[in-house]
């Protein structure tokens, strides 16, 4: 008997195919909805601790402000908890990779990773081996499978090979800005920063393979980098052995047990990171205060020794100088010895010449006078004797006269040699004293030059000394995996869908209702004859009350598990490729995990409801005597309805009309089901518009509207006044740029009670007025204009949002330092008011303002420009201004729109899903509708096509008040759809970007006319089913 | 010509291998203006004949002539305006529109025709323009099926068929019903068909067609028909 009752109920299945189908679909649509949306959020976080367990991704990484020393990472493996821990160096640098130059993060590939496994003979319990170290166990390949999977952060190499040489690099395979680079490709790191050199050993690098990093996970946000524009726009490998060597090291990073396998960002593995952390800090403490210590004694020793050279230089220097001084000394006495001796003799050689001059003078004047005497006489007068005695005396005295003359001619003689001797020595002391002039001059300046040499070094060293005392204490800095760009905000992504899953399907499961209503209302009603049977057969209430409900069961449970077997995949399929656009994070291959509980939760909750409705409507039947189910219904009595009290409408409606109305009003149910089934419909594809309204508005308002320049060039903050004009001259060319202006630009952070470190462009003006050509400040509601002068500060409306202040309240902003890194550094500001602005967080300072709140002095780093798009390119721009040293970057507003534009992407997938189950849901409750209008009216369609209804007519007539209610459903699903898109919008919105919150009149078209063909769509079909309608079949007899 | 010629009309319908003739060969004619009971017992194919007639079902073979014109030839558009400018129907279960009132009931057969009688008149035909704003729920079977007369003639139809019209109603409602469709007849020029399996109904007739196993056994004129008030089932 059981059997045949089960037979009688398969037949009842088979025997309303459509019924069965319609309440299949709905519970198929409501809980694969449900069961898909709770499975995306999961599935998001699954493929993400997939991923990140997969590429090993560190979690934690430790980077300190003074680097690490070499056995620092020897002793952080020794923290409990820590599993492994590998050390590298990164270093930030322009990198020109053929057709731009990026701000690029250059790591090494692992320079030394420490693995600890536990050891039950050993006194820790533990022992930590060396897996990989550069000098004697260099690992290039970083794959997933290398090192037994315990490399960290270990990259998926997806093109090309790994480097083996220096000269070799990794680029990114996922990031937009290196798409254009092939294998094989050079870039080159630009020399714009002065520590190059300390670094790196090349500069041209040749790419051997592209990469994905779970490190680098996140398209919109690498990191933060003092270089450009402030946000790293790629990274790159290199081997460690192409970093100078003993460069500093300056990274660790930590892999933990995790020995329960707590799940990426699960509040039990954070706790756990956390726990860890604190030891880490407590290791650090000692740590940083012994790099301090061995920077400074490093350093101290160097100094000592450069000290004691100098010393020793100083003495040997001057010493030298001494010696030449003494020898110097010594020459001049000679000569001044020399010079008195001389003179000395000259004096003599005088003197006795010139007495050897008066004897002869004298003599000869002796002589002459005695001889003039004796010739005075004449010698005949005398006599003879004295004659003779004459003659002998004249005689002598000519004699003497001539021994005279020859005499002096000897003196003469004399006195010349001794003369020239005289003057040959003199000469000679001239000569010397020469050569002793210049010697003592070139000592002289040889000294003063030591002095002011040694002087000066001795001023270094003091500064070197100075620096030395200087030191700051070195400070590591933990960042957990949390912190990574990426990770938590996909985690918050998945959070997102699981409150989107919280609101979307009710709707579903809410026609759900109201469809299996309706449908088991009209089952049990055409079956009362039946019903009154059984129970006078004496089956229990009970049991033919089973009856439906195990109709209605198996079409839910049948409806749930094909619900939720394709939606289950599809879904979380969708909802990750859509994500893939902005995060590099693998979409883990079919089957997707099932999770059990959204399974029996969403099933649960389809089956249930359908089961709670059919046991509702079946106990109410039941509860009626068999002998009045025997009979039939008694059919509806006509109503009247509201409609028909206001006469000015209702005597100016056709009379068909006016049954149409009435057979609207006069179902309750029906009436319900169409309608919320309809505005869900309508609802849902306004939402999937909106959303596409709200991404496109980005693109719109805060590039046409909001902003007026196409081009952005940042320079260095002290570069020289000569670059900034060639860059002013260059813009001055008016048949290329038609206008510029200059302004400070700086990346800082933001908090405030409610959030924490928001990271946002501080833009100060000082030309207020030209700025307001290239920004337009304004109020998102009413686009009043904000009033902006020096003195003014503007902050942006999700910044504001996000710290959850008002103009007028007070925040705090941060400086940052050279890695991006929140300083000490902190300002408290307030905004004079909130501007409308959709990407990225700015505050806009008025000079005058700035330099009161930091009390720093205003310059200029950067230029907002109006380029002539049409000739002159932005190759043009590039090398033109990359010739400029200064110039840091040059960033075009057509490429972040470009950008924009790929994240339409994932939108436009939302779209068409919701789409497509708003199409979905319109023609089940549509066809469900239709359906049973049809079946219960079948007579009174066999009654019209009997007087003469011709087909268009009949449809007309039956399928008016299906147009009207889905117009009516249609009109309430605008108002439901706008503010579902607005719960939507609010929880879809990242960080930094503002979705607009407009729909668009269009959109609001669209989606009330694409019901309406849905509508249309489905009575097209159902327009079939009535043609079928045999009159004499239908007329044969009351059913 | 008569208004009516059947010929050798035959609806043979097939289940499975089994032929089964509900129709083996009709032959008769129907003048115009005139009464005509069709009668026979249940299964003797005469809401068949009825069927074929009102263009609500086709003929395996054979011919009807209305007018002259084969409708058996029609295909489905033509037999629709057949039905909507020349047949006026009346059923043993009224098949009133629920959610219609009375007039607007009546107003849904008159306003697809070309030269429909005024709803309200057709009503008075019926003496029911006092219950005219009345929905079917609210009349009692004997209005309903004069409602649902009235919704035939308001067609201004050639023929008014009408199926067991007393089937579902009282003795003395049912004969009111009868009187009705005599007066139809008589007072209107309407050529009326009745079909009844109650052969107490070919006294009123101008001519009784009796039919049994989808053959037409008898012919019978009557020239001088008796009031429905006076027979007696």
């Amino acid at each position: 008997m059981k059997n045949l009752f089960f037979k009688e109920l398969l037949k009842t299945i088979s025997g309303s195919k459509r019924r069965f189908f319609a309440l299949f679909a709905i519970v198929a649509l409501g809980c694969g909805f449900f069961a898909g949306l709770l499975m995306s959020g999961i599935d998001m976080r699954y493929a993400s601790d997939e991923y990140f367990n997969k590429t090993n991704l560190m979690d934690m990484r430790i980077v300190s402000t003074l680097g690490f020393s070499e056995d620092d990472l020897d002793e952080v493996i020794k923290i409990e908890g820590v599993k492994s821990a590998s050390e590298s160096y990164s270093y930030d640098a322009m990198v020109n990779t053929g057709d731009k130059t990026l701000s690029t993060r250059i790591h090494s590939l692992q320079d030394r990773t420490v693995l600890k496994t536990s050891d039950s003979s050993s006194d820790t319990g533990y022992k930590v081996e060396t897996i990989c170290d550069k000098d004697t166990n260099p690992q290039y390949e970083n794959d997933v499978d290398s090192l037994g999977g315990n490399s960290i952060n270990q990259l998926v190499l997806k093109e090309g090979n790994w480097p083996t040489a220096n000269n070799e690099c990794l680029i990114s395979y996922d990031l937009k800005e290196t798409t254009n680079v092939k294998i094989g490709d050079k870039i080159v790191v630009q020399n714009t920063t002065d520590d190059l050199d300390d670094w790196l050993t090349q500069t041209e690098y040749t790419v051997c393979g592209k990469i994905s990093s779970s490190f680098y996970c996140c398209a919109s946000s690498l990191g933060t980098t003092s270089l450009g524009s402030g946000d790293l726009d790629q990274y790159i490998y290199v081997l460690p052995s192409a970093f100078v060597d003993n460069v500093t090291i300056t990274d660790l990073y930590l892999r933990l047990e995790n020995p329960k396998n707590f799940q990426n960002m699960s509040k039990e593995y954070l706790d756990y990171v956390a726990g860890v952390k604190d030891d880490v800090s407590k290791l650090a403490e000692t740590r940083q205060k012994m790099r301090t210590q061995k920077l400074k004694d490093d350093a101290q020793k160097e100094l000592d020794e450069n000290l004691q050279k100098f010393n020793d230089e100083k003495l040997s220097a001057y010493s030298k100088l001494n010696d030449a001084k003494s020898i110097l000394d010594a020459s001049k006495l000679t000569l001044d010895n020399g010079k008195n001796e001389l003179e000395a003799a000259r004096i003599q050689a005088d003197e006795q010449f010139a007495s050897a001059q008066t004897q002869i003078d004298s003599t000869r004047m002796q002589t002459q006078s005695a001889l003039d005497e004796l010739l005075k006489i004449d010698p005949s007068t005398l006599p003879d004797d004295e004659r003779i005695q004459w003659y002998i005396k004249v005689e002598t005295c000519k004699q003497t006269l001539a021994a005279l003359d020859t005499k002096q001619a000897e003196l003469d003689a004399q006195k010349e040699e001794t003369y020239a001797t005289l003057d040959e020595k003199t000469r000679e002391l001239q000569e010397g004293q020469n050569s002793y002039n210049s010697g003592l001059s070139d000592y002289q300046s040889g000294k003063a030059k030591a002095d002011s040499q040694f002087a000066d070094a001795q001023k270094e060293i003091d500064k070197a000394q100075e620096k030395i005392n200087e030191i700051e204490n070195a400070e590591w800095i933990t960042l957990t995996r949390e912190e990574t760009y990426g990770v938590k905000s996909y985690d918050m992504d998945a959070s997102r869908i699981d409150s989107i899953a919280r609101i979307f399907p009710l709707i579903f499961f809410l026609v759900a209702a109201l469809v299996a209503l309706t449908t088991m209302t009209r089952m049990i009603e055409e079956q009362r004859q039946l019903i009154g049977t059984f129970k006078a057969l004496g089956y229990s209430r009970r049991r033919i009350t089973n009856r439906y409900l195990i109709y209605a069961g198996i079409a839910s449970v049948l409806g749930a598990a094909f619900g939720i077997a394709i939606l289950s995949q599809v879904l979380p399929f969708i909802v990750m490729y859509a994500y893939a656009i902005i995060y590099f994070i693998d979409i883990p291959p079919f089957l997707l995990p099932i999770d059990w509980l959204s399974v029996l939760l969403s099933g649960g909750v389809g089956v249930a409801i359908t089961l709670l409705t059919s046991y509702l409507v079946a106990r109410k039947t039941l509860r009626t005597p068999a002998a009045t189910l025997m009979l039939p219904t008694a059919p509806k009595p006509g109503k009247r309805i509201v409609l028909e009290h206001i006469k000015p409408i209702w005597t100016r409606l056709s009379f068909l009309h006016k049954v149409t109305f009435r057979n609207i009003f006069l179902d309750k149910k029906r009436f319900f089901m169409t309608v919320i089934g309809i505005t869900g419909c309508t609802g849902l594809l306004l939402v999937g518009l909106g959303l596409s309204n709200s991404i496109n508005d980005i693109i719109d308002v805060q590039f046409t509207d909001l902003t007026h320049y196409n081009t952005t060039l940042t320079y260095d903050d002290d570069a020289h006044s000569s670059d900034v004009s060639q860059i002013e001259n260059e813009l001055n060319k008016n048949e290329y740029f038609s206008g510029y202006t200059n302004l400070y630009t700086k990346s800082m952070m933001a908090f405030s009670d409610s959030n924490d470190d928001l990271r946002f462009e501080i833009r100060v003006v000082e030309d207020v007025d030209k700025f307001k050509e290239f920004i337009t400040l304004r109020h998102r509601l009413g686009h009043e204009t904000i009033d902006f002068n020096k003195d003014s500060v503007v902050i942006t409306e999700k910044l504001a949002t996000q710290l959850n202040i008002k103009a007028k309240q007070g925040f705090q902003i941060a400086e940052l330092d050279d890695k991006g890194n929140k300083t000490a550094v902190t300002y408290d500001i307030e905004a004079d008011d909130i501007a409308e602005n959709y990407v990225q967080h700015y505050i806009y300072m008025g000079s005058d303002a700035y330099e009161k709140i930091t009390g720093k002095n205003y310059y200029a780093n950067t230029f907002f420009i109006n380029r002539n798009t049409q000739n002159y390119l932005q190759d043009d721009m590039d090398s033109v201004m990359h010739n400029v040293d200064s110039v840091k970057t040059i960033t075009y507003t057509d490429q972040i729109i470009t950008l924009y534009k790929e994240s339409l992407r994932s939108v436009n997938l939302v779209v068409v899903v919701l789409v497509v189950s708003a199409a979905l849901l319109a023609f089940i409750v549509l066809y469900n509708l239709i359906n049973i209008n049809i079946t219960e009216r079948v007579r009174e369609i066999a009654t019209l096509k009997v007087l003469g209804f011709r087909k268009r007519e009949l449809k007309n007539y039956i399928f008016r008040e299906v147009i009207i209610l889905a117009i009516i459903g249609a009109l309430l699903g605008l108002i439901f759809g706008f503010f579902l898109e607005g719960f939507v919008i609010t929880t879809a919105e990242v960080d930094v970007v503002m979705f607009g919150r407009e729909i668009h009149l269009l959109s609001y078209v669209i989606s009330f006319v694409l019901t309406i063909i849905f509508t249309l769509i489905v009575l097209f079909f159902m327009g079939f089913k009535l043609n079928k309608i045999n009159m004499v079949e239908s007329l044969k007899s009351i059913d | 010509m008569a208004l009516v010629e059947f010929k050798d009309v035959k609806k043979i319908y097939k289940m499975g291998e089994v032929e089964v003739a509900a129709a083996a060969g009709f032959n008769f004619k129907i003048e115009e203006g005139e009464l005509v009971v069709i009668v026979g017992p249940s299964g003797s194919g005469k809401t068949t004949l009825l069927n074929m007639l009102g263009g609500m079902d086709t003929v395996t073979s054979g011919t009807i002539l209305i007018d002259g014109t084969d409708i058996t030839k029609f295909n489905e558009a033509q037999l629709t305006d057949y039905r909507r400018f020349d047949i006026g129907f009346v059923f043993q279960f009224y098949n009133l529109v629920q959610n219609l009132t009375a007039l607007e009931n009546v107003e849904l057969a008159s306003q697809i025709c070309d030269d429909p009688m005024p709803a309200i008149e057709a009503l008075k035909n019926v003496s029911l323009q006092d219950r005219k704003d009345n929905f079917p729920s609210q009349l009692s079977g004997g209005e309903q099926q004069r409602v649902a007369i009235a919704r035939a003639l308001a067609k201004n139809p050639k023929l008014l068929l009408c199926d067991e019209p007393t089937g579902a109603l009282d003795y003395k409602t049912g004969k009111a019903i009868l009187k009705l469709l005599e007066q139809t007849c008589t007072e209107q020029k309407k050529t009326v068909v009745i079909i009844t399996h109650n052969s107490a109904f070919a006294r009123i007739a101008n001519r009784v067609i009796k039919i049994r196993e989808g053959l037409v056994v008898d012919v019978v004129l009557n020239d001088n028909p008796e009031s429905a008030d006076i027979i007696e089932w």
